[in-house]
């Protein structure tokens, strides 16, 4: 699987391979730009499925991620661990999910976000049509030029592909691609 | 004579039973997106035997196409749905 997403202060790019069951390995990158100033995080990273309920018309999932790697803050390299859990539920029609993810630097920085979202798809489209989605995205990242950030964002879902493209009420673009490698 | 065309008959009747193609559907529970659907695509499109997957949101159903005088069993098709992180509500042949 591999991902990229794009806001104008941060962009995140990762590569993940699923080896077990509920285990995925990959590598990541990203770029903050906090109000301290910029920095970008290369480390390797895993996902954990922490829990998987089906039902007949929806799942629910956790997934836990954790990261380890090089932070460059004004191209001085130092150690970071990330931490993200994340809790979705979605069925063909609705979906809802909460994220929180935290950053620590061994140069005593950190940095925290939330990430609420709500999705309805107006069509219930077969496994090889195009799926559209409509959401609504709300971002809390204290330490940030605009902490609170809401976005409408359309989702087209195709197959292994996702892209996502959206707004914010203050007008900054929001994008992320996603694919599953056949 | 007759004996043995109605034996003949009988055994090439089988044999062309077994070689036909067979069509296993099986019922998934957790199936929601194009993404779940892609997974289980490439899970039974990797097993020997398979020559088509095709995949129904609508009816929550994997449908396999084996080669003719391909098995694939019940209990591998379960441990296979599992590893994609779904369950199995049912299987027919």
């Amino acid at each position: 699987m591999g991902m990229a997403q794009a806001q104008p202060w941060a962009a995140t790019l990762s590569v993940d391979h699923t080896f077990f069951r509920r285990l995925s390995v990959g590598l990541q990158y990203q770029w903050l730009r906090r109000t301290t100033g910029e920095l970008d995080f290369v480390a390797a990273e895993f996902n954990v499925l922490v829990f998987r309920h089906n039902a007949d018309d929806w799942q629910a999932n956790v997934f836990a991620t954790g990261a380890l790697g090089a932070v460059f803050e004004a191209r001085r390299p130092t150690l970071g661990v990330l931490g993200v859990i994340e809790a979705d539920a979605e069925s063909r029609r609705l979906l809802v999910l909460a994220s929180g993810r935290y950053l620590q630097t061994s140069s005593g920085q950190r940095d925290w976000q939330l990430l609420a979202r709500a999705g309805f798809a107006p069509v219930l489209a077969e496994a090889d049509q195009l799926n559209p989605w409509v959401l609504l995205q709300y971002q809390y990242m204290p330490g940030f030029a605009s902490p609170h950030v809401v976005s409408p964002v359309v989702r087209l879902l195709y197959q292994g592909f996702l892209v996502e493209a959206g707004v914010s009420l203050r007008g900054d673009f929001f994008f992320n691609v996603a694919a599953e490698v056949p | 004579m007759v004996r043995t065309f109605l034996v003949s008959l009988l055994l090439m009747s089988s044999l062309s039973l077994a070689q036909a193609a067979t069509t296993v559907r099986v019922g998934i529970r957790g199936m929601v997106c194009g993404f779940c659907a892609t997974g289980l695509k490439k899970t039974f499109s990797s097993q020997k035997g398979v020559t088509k997957v095709d995949v129904s949101l609508e009816k929550k159903e994997v449908t396999l196409q084996l080669e003719p005088g391909a098995t694939l069993d019940d209990a591998v098709i379960t441990e296979k749905v599992k590893d994609a992180g779904y369950e199995v509500t049912a299987i027919s042949r």
